[in-house]
Order: structure tokens, then sequence, then C-alpha cells
């Protein structure tokens, strides 16, 4: 009974972290992309001499810029997401063979 | 039914507990940052110098912006991307994230790179698309160490992920 109400907690919160990864996901590319991060992160590719002498300006400019709120959200719905599918993934089968037992006992 | 059972074995691995600790860990080091970002914030006191000097460097309200310009409070001081709106001898003006103004210093020690040659600050014209990397001064403005201009977009394209709307 205890394991079945686990499932039904965990379910719920599989659904609302795989809704919530969305607009989460959505929101941390838009940062990126919005915060001019990807336009100085390509300096590293087309200016690799003269930002490894800048270097520490270079990854303050990228902290700065950096959307730590969508990516904060991304990542607390991502975790949510892959606990749930551990736990499920591992009791329901639990559940189903424990119904079985009751079923032939 | 294999496929299923590889998941289910994937999903009790030490492999997925160690993705899950290193979310887990990221989570805890970005809000650290953030807390950090935020006090370094109230220290750093760019957004200050560049609200106090705002009338001198481009005309607008004398003694700043009173109660500052909400979330704009939190500008990039180390970097800067958006479109040149004015290039003096030594120095640009560049429009970036949110509409926000910055000057830009150039020096000697500027380099200016457009594709792969590097250019005088009089080879940069009103809506080039540049990347600054430098430091902040008293002053509100940064002392650019690396600009580079990045390519035209296309018209209604993106520029290197960065959409049109933004750099308008």
């Amino acid at each position: 009974m205890v394991l079945r109400r686990k499932i039904i907690g965990f379910s719920f919160v599989l659904a609302v972290s795989a809704l919530g990864l969305i607009p989460a996901a959505k929101m941390a590319y838009s940062g990126f992309v919005g915060s001019g991060f990807v336009q100085l992160f390509s300096l590293a590719f087309s200016d690799t001499s003269i930002v490894m002498s800048y270097w520490r300006d270079f990854v303050l400019s990228l902290l700065e810029s950096l959307p730590i709120t969508g990516l904060m959200a991304a990542g607390i719905a991502l975790f949510f997401l892959l606990g749930s599918l551990k736990f499920l993934s591992k009791n329901i089968k639990g559940l189903s063979y424990s119904k079985q037992l009751l079923i032939n006992g | 039914m294999v496929k299923f059972m590889n998941i289910d074995k994937f999903f009790q691995s030490k492999t997925f507990k160690t993705i899950l600790l290193g979310i887990g860990g990221l989570i805890a080091l970005l809000l650290v940052f953030k807390t950090g970002m935020m006090v370094g914030f109230q220290k750093a006191n760019f957004f200050c110098r560049w609200s106090d000097n705002y009338h001198q460097n481009f005309g607008g309200p004398r003694g700043g912006f009173p109660g500052g310009l909400g979330d704009k409070d939190f500008m990039e001081a180390n970097g800067a991307v958006g479109q040149i709106i004015k290039v003096a001898t030594s120095s640009l003006v560049i429009k970036g994230r949110g509409d926000v103004e910055k000057v830009i210093l150039v020096n000697d020690d500027t380099i200016i790179n457009r594709l792969k040659e590097t250019i005088a600050i009089d080879a940069l014209r009103v809506d080039d698309t540049v990347v600054v990397i430098g430091e902040p001064n008293n002053d509100g403005q940064i002392e650019a160490k690396l600009i580079r201009v990045m390519p035209e977009p296309s018209i209604g394209m993106k520029v290197d992920g960065m959409p049109k709307r933004f750099l308008r």
C-alpha cells in the first residue's frame, strides 16, 4: 500500500517534471541566445590565442552572461525527472510481482 | 523487451547514479555562483558607475536613474555583444541586450578583428555587430581588449543564434 502511494507520488513528480522541463529548456535556450553567451563563447574558436592571453576577462564575461536561472530551472526539472524514473523503474516491477503473489496466493 | 531490460539496467547502474549526482552538483554550483554574482554585483558596482556617468557618456538624466533600471541592473561588465550605434576616434557606443548602450574604449593595445584580418577602429561601421571582451573602468565604460566584428546576417536570419529582434 505504501509502495503504491509512493509510485503514485513519483508518477506525479515525473509528469510535473517532464512538463516543466519544456519551458525550462526553452528558458535556458533563449537565455543563451539573448545574453550573447554563444557569441562570446565563439571567440574561443575564432580568436583562441587572444582569448588565452585575456582568459580572465573572457571567463568573467562568459560567467556574467551565463543564463543561470534558465539553467537552474532545466537542471532541477531534469534532476526530478531522472530521479523519479529511477524510482519507478525499480519499484513498478516489484509492485506487479507482489500483485502476482497476491493473486496466486 | 530486451530494450526495456537494458534501460532498466541503466537506471540502476552506477553511471546513472553518477549522472544524477553530477546534475545535483551542478545545481548546487549554479546556486552558489548565483549568490556570488548577486553579492559581487553589490560590491562591483558597475551599474552604479554606468548609471552615475550616464549623463556624461550618453546625455541622459543627471545623477543617474533614481531607483535603477529594474532587471537591467545585472549588466555584464567584462564583455558586451551588440550593434555599433556610434564610432568615435577612440571609442564606440554599442547597443546590447535590452537596448542598453555601453561605451567601449579602444586603445593601442585593443585588437579589432574582422574575419581573419586585424583592422583599425575607423574601419568599423555603424550597425556592425561586435563582440567585445575587456575590463570595466570607474566611469562605467569597458576598456576593450578584443573586439570581434561578427559576420553580417542574412535578411530575416539569425546571427550565430542571435535573433534579429535582439540586434534591432
